[in-house]
C-alpha cells in the first residue's frame, strides 16, 4: 500500500488546518520583508475604540523579568518560556514538557507561582516575572538556596531552578507548612532523579529556623 | 507553535465579532488552548483575548449567591473566604485540579470550556465523531480512562473538576450571546454527545461564558468530595462523586453528581434517594453505583471504583456533620 | 611491576587481612582507623551554587554566536518505509537555512515505528524550523505493525523487520555461530536442560510457578536528548547532553552519517539526567552536527518532549514465566524461566536478570526478544534488573509461602552474600518486619510489608586518566573529562584529591565534561566513581610527591617522611613543619606541577566483587479505590567505601523513587490502531510527584573493599533493582492476593480483589496459580 500523505502527521484530516497554516507563514515571509516600526505592547487598554491587533508577525515585547526591563522583537504567539529563553537570555527556566506539566519552566508572576510554557508572553506585560535568577545569585544566596545545597536537594540540577522558584512562592505564603503542605505545594514540580525528600527538608530547614 | 494573531476586544461585542471572522478561538489563561495549538489539534489564525474584556475578573457576594467571574483564576476562587465558607466543595474540587501553578493561571470559564482529555482527541491524525470525523478511537482501543455511562458515540470524559459541584449545586451559567446575556443552569450548559459530538458545553458560535453564580438556595447542610486517581501529585479524576446532603436546609435535598465517568457530569437521582439516614444507606446507595453503565474493554474497575467513592463520600459527609 | 601489600578488608565487624598486589606506583587504599578529614564526610556539591541560582548552563541553555534551531520530523506511522521526500516547499519558508532527510543521511528508507527520524530542519527561529517541518511533504509506503509483545508473537503476526528478519529471536542461550550444526547441537542441549530441570522441579517437595509481566518505561529525563553543535574551522565543538563525553565524541569523529569531524570537542559541565540513555550521540546528535555544518551557523537541536518520550529510549517490558521447585527445608532446587520482552525494532537487550540474587538451584533459562514496531530500548538504570527481580521476589515471597517460612528466613537460606546477611537484619529492624497490620484485606484500609534483594557490579575499571595541576601561588586543579549527569562524581573527584594534599575542599577546582581533559569513562554500569576516582587520588598522590620532593631539597628534608595535612607540611608520625601549603607550592620553579595519572585496568583483590543491598516497602492499600500509598521504604545500601554519605544517600533516594515510579504509575501506552504511542508527553506517562514520595530511610554500610585505591563501589544502579519488588510484595502482603503485573494501578488493585472475592466464594477453587 502506498499512501501519497501530503500532511506527515496528519493522514485523515482534510487539508483545512494546513492551508491556512501556510497562509499565516505566507504573510510572515511578505511581513519579513517589510520594517514594521516595532510597537510596545501594552496589556489591557481599556477605551481603546478597536481592538488591538497584534501580530502574527513579530512585535516588540517588554517584560520586567528579576526587576531589570528586558525588550525583544518576538510574535505574540510566543510563550513567556520561549521569550525568557530564547529571545532575552534568561535560561534559569528550562523547557522540559513545553505542556504546564512539570514546573521546570516555573516564575513568579506578581508573586505567584505560574508554568511559563503554558501563557504568552505578551500577558506577562506590567508584571513583575521573577525566575530562579531572581531569588539569589551565587554571591547572594537565600536561605532557600543555601538549604537546598546544604541538603543536597537537588541532582542533575534541571529541576532545580522551578523547585526553588515553588519553594519560595510556597514560604512566602506560609513560612512554617506542615510536611504535607510541602509536598501540595511542590505537586506540580517533577523531579526525576528523586529528590523530593530533600527539598521537603530544605524547607523545613528553613522553616524551622523562622521564614 | 505557530504563529497567530492576537486580537484585543474592548467590549463583548466586539468579541464576538471578531471571533466569527475566519479561524479563530477564544482565549482566556491558555493553559489549554495553547497545549492543543502545540499539539496541532487547534489551529487558530487568531485567537480573541477575553481577557481585555472589563469586569469578567470579580467575585461578588449577595444574598442570591455568589457570582464568580469567568476570568476569575482557579486559586482565587479556592482562597476566597466567602466561596470557602458557603461553598466549601467547590474549593475542594479546585484543589484537586491539575497544579499549584495551572491554578494560578487557569480561570473559571477556561476550565468549564476545556477540552476532554481524551489522548485521540489530543493526538493529531485521529479522526473522530468530536472533531469532525466519525467513530470512537477509543472504543477499540486504550480506553482505560474513558468513561463507562452514556459512551456509545464518544467516550470522552468532561475534563472539569468543577463541573459535577457546579451542576450539584444548580450554579448558573452566565453567557454572552448576541442577543444580549442568556443563562443556563450547569446541567444544561454540560452536554453529552447526543446532543452535538463537537460541542461539551451549550455554547453557540461566538458565545463565551462571562461568570458563574452559585445559588444560596443549594448550600449544602454537609458535603464530601471524593475523588480516585493513580496519582496524587498532579493527575486527572479516574472517578469523582460530588455529594451535597440537605441542600438549602431542605431534609433530605441531596445530589450525587459523578464525575469522570460520562461525557458530562452525572447526576444520579437514583443513588440520592438511597441516602436516607438508613442503617444501610452505604451499602444500599453504592450497591447501585454502576447501573446503568457498558463499560469499555478495560475500564470496567470504575464500577467497584466508584461503589468505593460513594461510600466514602457518605462517611465523609456524615461525619463532617456531626463533627 | 607490581607491589604486595597488606591490607584489611571488611565491614561492621567483618575485617580480615588480605595480601594484595597492586600497580607499582599505585598507592594503599584507606585503612580503618586512618585519620580522614573529608572522606566519610557529607560534602556539598561543588557545583550545587550553579545549579541553585540557574547559572548553570546545560546543553539546553548555550546560545553560541549567530545560533538557529534545528527540529526533527518524525513519522507518524506504526510501520513504513519512506518512498520520498519533497522539501521544495520547505526551503523556500522564511528562515530556514538547513534541511537533511534521514534516508539520505542514513541510508535507511524505512520508518518502522511511529517517531522515526524522517527529516530535520534548521531555522533562524523554533516557529519557522517547525513551519518548516510541517511544509515537508513525505509520501510513504504504509505496512502493516504491531506494537505489543502478545501482538508480534501471534501466529502470522505482521512482521516488524525487514528482509529476512523474524519477530521472535531466542536471545539467550544465543546460537552458537560457525560451526556446521551447531544450533540443533544448541536444541538439543536445551532439550537435555528442560528435562533435567524439570525432573528436578518435579521431585521438589513443593512447587510454585507464575507468569508476571512489567510494562516499557522510558527514561524521561529532564533534559532531553540533543545537543549545540557549531564548526570552527573544521572543527566540531559540541555542547551534548551526554553521559558519554567521549562516545559522543568518537561517533561525531567516525564516519556515522558522514559527519567525520577531524577534530571534535564534546563539553557537557552539566547534564540533565541521562539514566542510561545518553550514551549514544543519537540520531539527533548526527543530525545537529550536519545541520550546524550545512547551514553553516551553530545550531541547536534538543528533542521535543515528545520526541524523547518516542526515540529516547526505555526499559524494554517483559513477560516472565517462572517455575520453582522447592524442599520443606528453605532449600530452593531448581527454577525453570522463560521470559520475552521487546527493545523496539530489533531483538537484543530485552533480557530480564530474574535469576542472579539467590541461589535458585539448577536453572532452565531461555530468553526472547520480540520485535516490535516501537521506539528503541536502551540501557536504563540496571538494565534488566528491576524486571527480573520483580519476578524472582514475588516467587520467593510464594514459595516461603507455601513451605511455611518466614519470608526473609528464606531468602537467608538461598542467599550466600556476606553483606547482604547482615543487610536483612538491618532492614527487618528499621521496617518492624514483626509488627502486627491490618493484612490480607481484612480492612477497607489494609498495609503490608514487602521485602526484596538488590545485587550490583561495579568497582570501576580501566579507562581513566585524571590530571593534577599545582601551582606555585597554591591553586589546585583536578581535571578529568567525563561528565557528572547527576550522581555528584565532580564534587567526589574534587573531596578525593583535596584528601590527598591535606586540602579544604574549597581549595580544589574542578573541571570535568570537556574531551581535550583527560579521558574518562562513559556513565555506565555505575563505574563512573569507581574508575574516575582512583585515577584522580593516584595523580594527586604523585603530584603530591614531587612537591615534598621540591620541599625537602629546599629544606634538606627527607622527602619519604613528609605528607600534607591540615594544609600544612607534616613530617610523618611526627606533625607538622609548620610550613603552610601555600609556602611550599611558593618553593617550586616551574609555575606548576602537573601530573598526569591512569587508573589501574585491573581490580585488585578484595572483599567482595559485588555490591548487595536489602530493600523493604511498607505499603497502605484503599481497597475501596484501589489506591496503593507507598508509605515508608527502608534501603540498605552498600558499595564498597562510602565516599560522600550526603550524595551517596541521594543516589540511594533517587533509586527508590524511581523505583516505586516503576511499581505505581509508569508506563508507555501504544494504540494498537495506528500503532502510536498516546502518553508521549508528562501530562498521561505517569511519573510519581513530591506527593506520592514515601518516607525513605537509607542505610549505608561502609566496606573497606579493597578493590582500588578509594575501593569505592558504584551506587547509581542498585537502588532501582528492588524497589518495585518490594513494593509488589507488600501490596500482596497487604491484599492477600498476588499482584502479577505492573505497575500496580488502581485498575489491577480493583481487579485482584474481585478476583480474590470471587475465589472466596468458591473455596474448593485451585488455589493461587495463574498458568
Amino acid at each position: 500500500m502506498v499512501s501519497k500523505n501530503k500532511n506527515p502527521e496528519n493522514p485523515e484530516k482534510d487539508g483545512v488546518s494546513r492551508r491556512s497554516f501556510l497562509q499565516g507563514a505566507g504573510a510572515a515571509a511578505a511581513a519579513a520583508g517589510v520594517a514594521r516600526i516595532p510597537e510596545t505592547v501594552i496589556a489591557g487598554q481599556n477605551g481603546v475604540a478597536t481592538p488591538e491587533v497584534l501580530g502574527p508577525e513579530a512585535e516588540s515585547i517588554q517584560l520586567k523579568v528579576n526587576g531589570a526591563d528586558k525588550k525583544a522583537s518576538a510574535p505574540p504567539s510566543t510563550t513567556l518560556l520561549d521569550f525568557l529563553r530564547n529571545d532575552v537570555g534568561v535560561t534559569g527556566p528550562k523547557r522540559v514538557c513545553d505542556r504546564g506539566s512539570c514546573g521546570a519552566c516555573t516564575v513568579l508572576l506578581d508573586g505567584q507561582v505560574v508554568d511559563s510554557c503554558s501563557m504568552l508572553a505578551i500577558d506577562a506585560v506590567g508584571k513583575e516575572i521573577t525566575t530562579v535568577e531572581g531569588i539569589g545569585t551565587p554571591d547572594n544566596l537565600s536561605r532557600l538556596q543555601k538549604a537546598f545545597i546544604e541538603k543536597d536537594a537537588l541532582q542533575c540540577g534541571f529541576c532545580t531552578p522551578g523547585m526553588v522558584v515553588s519553594c519560595t512562592a510556597l514560604l512566602e505564603e506560609n513560612p512554617k507548612p506542615s510536611r504535607n503542605q510541602i509536598r501540595e505545594g511542590l505537586s506540580g514540580n517533577l523531579c526525576r532523579c528523586g529528590t523530593y525528600q530533600n527539598i521537603i527538608e530544605a524547607v523545613e530547614h528553613v522553616s524551622r529556623k523562622g521564614g | 507553535m505557530r504563529p497567530f494573531k492576537v486580537i484585543r476586544p474592548t467590549n463583548e461585542k466586539e468579541a464576538m465579532e471578531q471571533v466569527s471572522k475566519g479561524n479563530a478561538s477564544y482565549l482566556a489563561a491558555g493553559t489549554d488552548l495553547l497545549n492543543r495549538i502545540k499539539e496541532h489539534v487547534a489551529s487558530p489564525d487568531s485567537v480573541v483575548d477575553l481577557k481585555s474584556l472589563p469586569g469578567m475578573n470579580t467575585i461578588e457576594v449577595t444574598d442570591q449567591g455568589i457570582w464568580i467571574g469567568a476570568l476569575v483564576r482557579l486559586s482565587a476562587v479556592s482562597s476566597h473566604t466567602d466561596v470557602l465558607s458557603r461553598f466549601p466543595a467547590v474549593c475542594e474540587t479546585i484543589i484537586h485540579a491539575a497544579t499549584p501553578q495551572i491554578r494560578n493561571m487557569a480561570t473559571v470559564g477556561g476550565n468549564l470550556c476545556q477540552k476532554p482529555r481524551c489522548w485521540y482527541l489530543r493526538h493529531e491524525g485521529y479522526s473522530c465523531v468530536k472533531n469532525g470525523g466519525t467513530g470512537c478511537w477509543a472504543r477499540d482501543g486504550e480506553n482505560e480512562f474513558h468513561g463507562i455511562f452514556d459512551n456509545q458515540i464518544c467516550s470522552a470524559t468532561q475534563p472539569s473538576n468543577l463541573a459535577p459541584v457546579l451542576v450539584a449545586h444548580e450554579a448558573v451559567i452566565e453567557i454572552a450571546s448576541k442577543d444580549g446575556v442568556r443563562e443556563l443552569t450547569a446541567d444544561q450548559f454540560f452536554i453529552g454527545p447526543s446532543s452535538d459530538p463537537l460541542r461539551e458545553v451549550s455554547l453557540e458560535e461566538g458565545e463565551f461564558v462571562r461568570r458563574v453564580m452559585l445559588p444560596e438556595s443549594t448550600r449544602a447542610g454537609s458535603w464530601a468530595y471524593e475523588e480516585a486517581r493513580e496519582k496524587q501529585s498532579f493527575d486527572w479524576a479516574q472517578a469523582s462523586v460530588t455529594l451535597l446532603l440537605d441542600r438549602g436546609g431542605r431534609k433530605g435535598d441531596h445530589r450525587v453528581v459523578l464525575g469522570a465517568v460520562s461525557p458530562a457530569p452525572l447526576r444520579r437521582s437514583d443513588i440520592e434517594k438511597k441516602i436516607d439516614g438508613s442503617d444501610d444507606e452505604i451499602a444500599e446507595a453504592s450497591g447501585i453505583a454502576g447501573a446503568g453503565a457498558t463499560p469499555l474493554s478495560e475500564n470496567g474497575y470504575k464500577i467497584p471504583m466508584l461503589k468505593g467513592l460513594i461510600g466514602k463520600a457518605i462517611r465523609s459527609a456524615r461525619s463532617r456533620k456531626e463533627g | 611491576m607490581p607491589k604486595e601489600i597488606q591490607i584489611k578488608v571488611g565491614f561492621g565487624d567483618q575485617f580480615r587481612d588480605l595480601t594484595v598486589r597492586i600497580q607499582d606506583d599505585d598507592v594503599k587504599p584507606w585503612q580503618p582507623g586512618d585519620r580522614l578529614n573529608l572522606i566519610g564526610q557529607s560534602t556539598p556539591r561543588v557545583d550545587a551554587v550553579a545549579k541553585v541560582t540557574g547559572t548553570a548552563n546545560y546543553s539546553y541553555d548555550q546560545k553560541p554566536k549567530g545560533m538557529i534551531y534545528g527540529k526533527i520530523l518524525r513519522s507518524p506511522h506504526g510501520n513504513a518505509d519512506i518512498v520520498s521526500i519533497d522539501i521544495d516547499k520547505a526551503k523556500k519558508l522564511p528562515g530556514v537555512r538547513a534541511i537533511l532527510t534521514a534516508p539520505e543521511i542514513f541510508e535507511d528508507e524505512s520508518a518502522r515505528y511511529a517517531g522515526a527520524e524522517v527529516a530535520a530542519v534548521a531555522a533562524d527561529t523554533e516557529m519557522q524550523a517547525e513551519a518548516a517541518l510541517r511544509a515537508i511533504e513525505v509520501e510513504y509506503d504504509i505496512k502493516p505493525h504491531c506494537v505489543t509483545v502478545e501482538d508480534a508473537r501471534k501466529e502470522g503476526a505482521p512482521q516488524v523487520g525487514r528482509g529476512e528478519q523474524v519477530n521472535v529471536a531466542r536471545i539467550s542461550p544465543r546460537q552458537r555461530r560457525g560451526r556446521r550444526g551447531s544450533n540443533s547441537d544448541m536444541d538439543e542441549r536445551l532439550a537435555r536442560q528442560e528435562a533435567a530441570v524439570g525432573k528436578v522441579i518435579q521431585d521438589s517437595d513443593v512447587v510454585v510457578e507464575g507468569e508476571f509481566s512489567t510494562q516499557v518505561q522510558t527514561h524521561a529525563p529532564l533534559e532531553t536528548h540533543g545537543s549545540v553543535c557549531s564548526w570552527e574551522d573544521g572543527r566540531l565543538i559540541c555542547w551534548a547532553s551526554s553521559q558519554a563525553t567521549f562516545g559522543f565524541r568518537n561517533e561525531l569523529t567516525s564516519n556515522w552519517g558522514g559527519v567525520r569531524a577531524k577534530s571534535c570537542q564534546i563539553l557537557s559541565e552539566y547534564v540533565g539526567g541521562g539514566f542510561g540513555s545518553k550514551f549514544s550521540a543519537g540520531r539527533e546528535g548526527v543530525l545537529g552536527a550536519l545541520l550546524a555544518k550545512e547551514a553553516g551557523v551553530p545550531v541547536h537541536l534538543m528533542l521535543d518532549r515528545s520526541g524523547e518520550q518516542l526515540s529516547a529510549g526505555n526499559r524494554p517490558d517483559s513477560l516472565q514465566q517462572m517455575k520453582m521447585g522447592v524442599n520443606k527445608d528453605g532449600v530452593i532446587q531448581g527454577t525453570r524461566i522463560r521470559s520475552w520482552g521487546t527493545p523496539g525494532t530489533g531483538t537484543g537487550g530485552a533480557g530480564a536478570h530474574n535469576d542472579g540474587i539467590y541461589n535458585i538451584g539448577e536453572v532452565d533459562k531461555i530468553e526472547y526478544g520480540v520485535r516490535t514496531n516501537t521506539g528503541g530500548a536502551k540501557a536504563h538504570r540496571a538494565p534488566g534488573w528491576p524486571q527480573g527481580a520483580f519476578a524472582l521476589e514475588q516467587m520467593m515471597d510464594m514459595a516461603a509461602d507455601e513451605i511455611g517460612m518466614d519470608r526473609v528466613e528464606f531468602r537467608k537460606k538461598n542467599d550466600e552474600h556476606p553483606i547482604r546477611k547482615v543487610e536483612y537484619d538491618i532492614a527487618k529492624d528499621r521496617i518492624k518486619w514483626n509488627r502486627s497490620l491490618t493484612r490480607n484485606g481484612g480492612a477497607e484500609i489494609c498495609q503490608g510489608l514487602g521485602i526484596a534483594s538488590n545485587l550490583w557490579f561495579s568497582a570501576g575499571g580501566g579507562g581513566a586518566s585524571a590530571l593534577v595541576r599545582i601551582t606555585k601561588d597554591g591553586q589546585v586543579e583536578v581535571r578529568n573529562g567525563a561528565q557528572d549527569i547527576g550522581t555528584g562524581t565532580r564534587t567526589v573527584m574534587g573531596m578525593v584529591v583535596a584528601e590527598e594534599l591535606g586540602l579544604e575542599m574549597n581549595q580544589v577546582a574542578t573541571r570535568i565534561g570537556n574531551t581535550d581533559d583527560p579521558q574518562g569513562p562513559a556513565s555506565g554500569g555505575s563505574t563512573t566513581i569507581g574508575t574516575v576516582t582512583p585515577a584522580a587520588r593516584l595523580a594527586a598522590f604523585h603530584a603530591k610527591k614531587e612537591l615534598m620532593e621540591i620541599v625537602a631539597d629546599r629544606k634538606g628534608w627527607d622527602a619519604s617522611e613528609l605528607d600534607l595535612k591540615d594544609q600544612e607540611v607534616w613530617r610523618i608520625g611526627e606533625g607538622s613543619t609548620g610550613m603552610t601549603f601555600e609556602s611550599a607550592c611558593a618553593l617550586m620553579d616551574d609555575d606548576a606541577i602537573e601530573v598526569l595519572k591512569g587508573r589501574p585496568r585491573r581490580n585488585y583483590e578484595g572483599f567482595s566483587d559485588t555490591n548487595a543491598g536489602v530493600q523493604a516497602a511498607h505499603v497502605e492499600v484503599n481497597q475501596a479505590t484501589g489506591a496503593v500509598k507507598v508509605l515508608k521504604v527502608v534501603a540498605v545500601a552498600d558499595a564498597g567505601k562510602i565516599l560522600n554519605p550526603l550524595t551517596s544517600e541521594s543516589q540511594v533516594r533517587g533509586g527508590v523513587i524511581q523505583g516505586v515510579s516503576f511499581a505505581l504509575f509508569e508506563r508507555r501506552i501504544m494504540d494498537r490502531q495506528k500503532g502510536r504511542m498516546l502518553n508521549d508527553d508528562f501530562e498521561n506517562y505517569k511519573m510519581l510527584g513530591s506527593m506520592d514520595c514515601p518516607e525513605i530511610d537509607v542505610v549505608l554500610l561502609d566496606v573497606y573493599n579493597g578493590k582500588s585505591n578509594t575501593q569505592v563501589m558504584g551506587l547509581g544502579e542498585p537502588p532501582i533493582v528492588a524497589t518495585a519488588a518490594a513494593v509488589a510484595n507488600a501490596v500482596s502482603d497487604a491484599l492477600g492476593v498476588r499482584m502479577y503485573d505492573l505497575p500496580i494501578t488502581p485498575k489491577k488493585v480493583l481487579e485482584a480483589i474481585a478476583k480474590r472475592d470471587a475465589a472466596k466464594e468458591v473455596p474448593a477453587q485451585k488455589k493461587g496459580e495463574r498458568l
